[in-house]
């Protein structure tokens, strides 16, 4: 949407507020559902407040300040909000967007993003991730050989390579039980995700153009992700950096898995176990039902459903630098999600998002009572 | 002037904590208009003050007071008609951490409050008890409070009006503190359940007010038994005179808890239903409008029985035809009766433009045609017309509104919106109505209303004689 045209559409954010809550009709319950503003507490973190905001910059209104970027980039991006408003009111913006779209225009005109998150769009820069990790070690975790080419490519994500290990290994143990071939970039390169969420969108045309071209390299036909942020960055901003859609079937593990898992058994654990919707694989994407199908087949009777979950999920509170930026809020946000799952009765809080596990993990540490573990982790238990 | 807001800014630090007072233009931003920018102007706060308490609130009056800066109070944030807009800057008082249940008593059928409680919050916990909220039109994201004091209009106002509050905390401007009613009788213990002594029941003083005599802090409201059987119906009629007498007789003899009379162009049916259930449902009606009668059953099951039986009686030798609804509207509409939240469709266009007003029910049909053709000819055929009767129903009352859907977004129909505005508003009067209901900014024109707009004002001048409470908004 042009300036002009967004401007426009602003106009008809109506402040009901719907955006914070979870739909009570369908679940029968009075939730809130946005994590940034039961955090802030101000209207000018909520999303009709940064509507107002974004009014205010487009317009010239509001000249930026520390607290409007403060505001803007502790967005977590999670999509709860645009999913409350669309069907409902006569809003036409996505909100993911929008709010994105805006910390780029103040990143261009000099503002933001913040210190963490400049600091690590600095180390994809240097590193190829954003973690400051030699790039030479990406793949330290991998155990074994793995051919040089192969149609299925498993793309671990950054915090899969140097955070989660056991994540990516989980994830290739299971592709090996699969039966099916495939292999892992030598070269791979952040995603890009990282930047995208803060505004940062000069390096990320750079990064999408190498992946591919590796990924070209390697024979890739499929790409398969354990990272829900990188799945929505290759399917969903990859095509608008670059202005086509990369010629390859994209899949996040869960549904590869329950394609490739259809005729093995897999090993009941007994456990009470509940799942928490990653927001850029749930929202962002629209996949809900394969993790749960596979957990299903692991957990039975034990898969629990949180009150807030699909569309309604509550977000872990990691996401768009915020883990980074806001430590603390983070931690609140994946405290309140542990505790909901804890008050179901659940032993193990399962995500399917190195990223997630990595924020939840956090919160559990420092609250106890539930463990925190990734969809491939379990898979790689049930296939043992 | 700038430095001053710095020293007050300090000092409500001082009384809410740092964390709860900005001045910063990306906090005050938000609050600056709302979705009727078009009749008040824009204008921002100097401040944001977010008090937890009633001590808090009293302090940040008393600051006020004593730098002679304007209040405007806002209890849950859903800023309509202009209410809110501080058209003199000043603080934006938000209420919204003020957000506790002090009380649910099932014996006396009441709850007792915080401003910042919502409907949405309220309802989840009152229907752990068997007691009922009564919930407005409008999303249960608005504060009861609010709601209350400023008299909404409420799915069953047919049975139960729109008098649910009974006793109030208030801060007067000065910081001083008022309750009425039973809570200040001088018992040993607080008992806010009754209005009805010591004299005449000064919360009615309020009411009406957007926070222009003082803040809200607590409030006792009424709950009514949850309904065992609960039936919403459509009826389609042929015109809107021929929905006036059966809508009447509904009231009169007690047979549902919401009647809603309401007429749809077919526009304005197929912006409303897209994308939705009912999509394709305007097409059934070759370009003419939509007449219906939007109707509940409700009470004990056999109460409920006896009354649908009477209802389709009245309906259909009334012309009217009860239309088969899908389960899943079916659902929808008890749940929007109970709580609240697809009214916000009504901005499926991107905006809405509503005069609401109280009105006589048998005149419904000319207030409708009057602000039909007003609408039609500026160019918006997307109107629709919705007349309510409200208990008691002395008087044939009526909440009435006329409804434009339309796109604030374009300057050229924000220009057109803001004479039809005026032109329907003359054309109401001239039919006859009581009064507007909650109405803009400048809509009451006190001066016009002899010795009771004086005494009014006298009023105000002794609650708020420097007029800092929310200064320029109604009703005078």
């Amino acid at each position: 949407m042009k300036s002009g045209e967004l401007l426009r559409e602003l106009y008809h954010c109506l402040h009901c507020h719907l955006c914070n809550f979870a739909d009570w009709h369908a679940l029968d319950e009075w939730l809130p559902l946005c994590p940034t503003y039961a955090y802030f507490g101000f209207e000018s973190f909520s999303a009709s407040g940064k509507m107002e905001l974004a009014r205010g910059l487009l317009s010239g209104e509001l000249k930026p300040s520390p607290r409007t970027l403060q505001i803007l980039f502790s967005d977590l991006g999670c999509g709860a909000c645009h999913q409350q408003c669309r069907g409902l009111t006569g809003l036409k913006v996505d909100h993911v967007e929008l709010f994105e779209e805006l910390k780029a225009r103040l990143v261009e005109k000099g503002y933001g993003p913040l210190p963490e998150q400049k600091a690590y769009a600095e180390s994809v820069r240097k590193n190829h991730n954003p973690y400051r990790e030699k790039h030479e070690e990406r793949t330290s975790w991998l155990e074994r050989e793995l051919p040089e080419r192969a149609e299925t490519v498993y793309f671990v994500g950054c915090t899969s390579s140097y955070r989660q290990k056991e994540i990516a290994g989980s994830t290739a143990e299971v592709l090996l039980r699969s039966g099916e071939e495939f292999t892992v970039l030598e070269d791979e390169w952040c995603c890009g995700s990282p930047l995208l969420r803060t505004g940062q969108r000069g390096l990320a045309r750079e990064v999408a153009e190498h992946n591919l071209e590796v990924l070209r390299r390697a024979g890739a036909k499929r790409v398969v992700f354990s990272c829900a942020g990188c799945y929505r960055t290759f399917s969903k901003d990859y095509p608008k950096l670059l202005g086509r859609k990369p010629e390859l079937e994209l899949l996040h593990t869960s549904q590869y898995f329950l394609r490739t898992l259809s005729g093995k058994g897999l090993r009941g654990n007994g456990k009470r176990v509940a799942y928490h919707d990653p927001c850029h694989l749930g929202r962002g994407m629209g996949v809900y039902d394969p993790p749960r199908e596979l957990l299903r087949r692991i957990c039975g009777e034990g898969f629990l459903e949180m009150k807030r979950s699909r569309e309604n999920s509550w977000c872990c509170g990691a996401g768009s630098g915020v883990k980074a930026a806001f430590p603390d809020f983070a931690l609140w946000s994946a405290t309140r999600r542990l505790e909901e799952a804890v008050d179901l009765g659940a032993e193990t809080l399962v995500s399917s998002c190195p990223f997630c596990k990595r924020n939840l993990g956090d919160a559990s540490r420092k609250r106890g009572g539930i463990e925190v573990r990734d969809l491939s982790e379990l898979l790689e238990e049930a296939l043992a | 002037m700038r430095a001053r807001i710095k020293e007050v800014e300090r000092k409500l630090a001082g009384v809410v904590g740092g964390e709860n007072v900005s001045s910063d233009p990306s906090d005050l931003l938000p609050f600056e208009r709302d979705d009727q920018f078009f009749l008040v102007p824009p204008h921002r706060p100097d401040l944001v003050v977010r008090p937890g308490s009633t001590r808090e609130v009293q302090g940040v009056l008393r600051l006020a007071h004593r730098y002679r800066i304007p209040v405007v109070p806002l209890a849950s944030g859903i800023n309509r008609k202009g209410l809110c807009i501080p058209s003199r800057g000043g603080i934006l008082l938000d209420l919204r951490r003020m957000n506790r249940i002090l009380e649910i008593n099932e014996e006396m059928m009441t709850a007792t409050i915080e401003p910042g409680v919502s409907f949405g919050q309220l309802v989840n916990e009152v229907r752990k008890t068997g007691l009922r909220v009564i919930t407005p039109w409008a999303p249960s994201t608005a504060s009861v409070l609010a709601n209350y004091m400023l008299r909404g209009i409420y799915g069953p106002a047919t049975r139960y009006g729109t008098d649910h509050l009974i006793s109030i905390e208030v801060v007067l401007p000065d910081g001083r503190l008022l309750r009425t009613g039973s809570l200040n009788t001088p018992t040993s213990r607080p008992l806010p359940y009754c209005n009805l002594v010591n004299g005449p029941d000064l919360c009615k003083l309020f009411q009406g007010n957007p926070g222009t005599m003082g803040v809200l802090t607590r409030g006792t409201i009424r709950l009514y038994p949850m309904p065992e059987v609960m039936r919403p119906f459509m009826a389609s009629f042929p015109d809107y005179e021929s929905m006036v007498k059966p809508a009447i007789e509904l009231t009169v003899r007690d047979v549902v808890e919401a009647c809603w009379t309401m007429t749809f162009t077919p526009s304005s049916l197929r912006t409303l239903t897209s994308g939705g259930r009912l999509e394709g449902f305007a097409d059934m009606f070759g370009g003419e409008d939509f007449f219906s009668m939007w109707l509940y059953v409700a009470g004990e099951r056999e109460r409920a029985e006896r009354d649908e039986q009477r209802m389709r009686k009245i309906v259909e030798e009334s012309g009217g035809t009860l239309l088969p609804l899908p389960p899943e509207t079916e659902e929808e509409m008890i749940k929007d009766e109970i709580w609240e939240r697809t009214s916000v469709r009504g901005w499926k266009k991107g905006n809405l433009y509503g005069c609401s007003f109280y009105g006589i029910m048998k005149l419904a049909p000319e207030y409708y045609r009057a602000c039909r053709e007003i609408s039609f000819r500026y160019g918006f055929d997307e109107f629709h017309y919705e007349a309510v009767p409200v208990a008691p129903f002395h008087g044939q009352l009526a909440y009435n509104d006329p409804c434009i859907l339309w796109d604030a977004g374009d300057p050229e129909q924000v220009r057109k919106m803001r004479k039809l505005h005026r032109e329907i508003m003359r054309a109401l009067l001239k039919v006859g109505i009581y009064g507007w209901f909650r109405p803009f900014p400048g809509v009451v024109e006190g001066r016009r209303m002899g010795e009771y707009g004086r005494l009014w004002r006298a009023l105000k001048d002794l609650v708020d004689p420097l007029h800092l409470m929310n200064p320029g908004k109604p009703p005078l």
